[in-house]
């Protein structure tokens, strides 16, 4: 994995792509260790990635014992799935695969159970970008309530759980997990031009929530 | 669209209008967050770094998304996490049936 930074220097990117080509190669050298029983070989791999896969859930989700749960759910999908894990791709591809549509899911099932107990018909699911935008709004998330002795990281926090699941995972893979726009079309099995607008639009979004509060007007 | 009219001495020139800078930034907004993640290459690249040489309301942009950034950037992971699921996970992986037995590993 290699972190995208803007205006690199060819020779720190050189440097960086070897160590993700080695990184690589040992998490495949892992797989088939794993694929022919060695427990202790999944549990090298399990632990060099959890902590991201964690950090991950919690950007998306927001709760911490929620992560955990997650966490646990992506370990035992890997865990039952590794048999159809083909090496065409980087490992930490499928991984966060996995782990994005756990969250998703995850999110996906717990709008619905709020539309199932409110009272405000629901509008048609198009993946979560109206519905989650509506029909859970954060009440406590308004420009005209009083949220100065907040944390930056709480406003931030806030205005990330106001994102659909789709814009809130591109935001996260992009700004958190620092994956490139390449990558982020690997895991999400989509083109990189969608990758960039989505992208885009995740951010229009959250400038337009956090104006009142961190951006310079 | 670029309006021509005549200047005092009757020389045709071009004068870029208002809504002409508007509807640039717009179509050049998706690139301009792309160039920001240094995710641009060739003719692309070139025409958002022409664009920002001359525009204050796109250099603007790239500062506020270099602050949003910023912001996330001080998302740090929490530093009491429960621990690693592994022990949870370990019965998982002792009850599986997709994986050939257990092999001891040789240490090398």
């Amino acid at each position: 994995m290699v972190m995208q930074e803007t205006m690199s220097e060819p020779g720190v990117t050189q440097a960086a792509d070897a160590g993700a080509a080695e990184s690589h190669a040992h998490d495949h050298r892992l797989v088939a260790a794993f694929k022919n029983g060695d427990q202790a070989a999944f549990e090298e791999l399990w632990l060099k990635y959890e902590q991201r896969v964690f950090h991950h859930c919690l950007r998306m989700v927001g709760d911490e014992q929620e992560s955990q749960d997650l966490t646990q759910d992506v370990g035992v999908k890997v865990i039952r799935n590794i048999k159809n894990y083909e090496h065409t791709y980087a490992f930490y591809t499928w991984l966060y695969r996995i782990t994005v549509n756990c969250c998703i899911d995850f999110l996906r099932k717990k709008r619905r159970h709020a539309q199932e107990v409110s009272l405000t018909p629901n509008s048609d699911d198009d993946g979560g970008e109206q519905a989650s935008e509506h029909n859970i709004r954060d009440e406590t998330f308004m420009p005209d309530k009083t949220l100065l002795n907040l944390e930056l990281s709480d406003v931030m926090n806030r205005a990330i759980a106001q994102l659909s699941e789709k814009l809130r995972a591109i935001i996260v893979l992009k700004e958190v997990d620092g994956f490139s726009y390449e990558e982020i079309a690997d895991i999400l099995d989509c083109s990189r031009g969608t990758v960039k607008s989505r992208l885009f639009r995740a951010r229009e979004r959250l400038k337009e929530l956090l104006e009142p509060y961190v951006l310079d007007s | 669209m670029i309006s021509l009219a005549n200047d005092r001495y009757g020389t045709m020139t071009t004068k870029r209008t208002d809504s002409q800078v508007t509807s640039a930034c717009e179509r050049l907004a998706v690139d301009l967050s792309a160039y920001f993640d240094g995710e641009l290459e060739g003719k692309a690249l070139g025409v958002v770094e022409q664009h920002l040489s001359g525009c204050a309301a796109c250099t603007e942009k790239l500062e506020k998304l270099k602050q949003l950034r910023a912001a996330m950037a001080g998302l740090s992971a929490p530093a009491s996490r429960r621990g690693s699921v592994l022990s949870l996970l370990r019965s998982e992986l002792q009850g599986g049936g997709a994986l050939k037995p257990p092999v001891k590993r040789t240490e090398s």
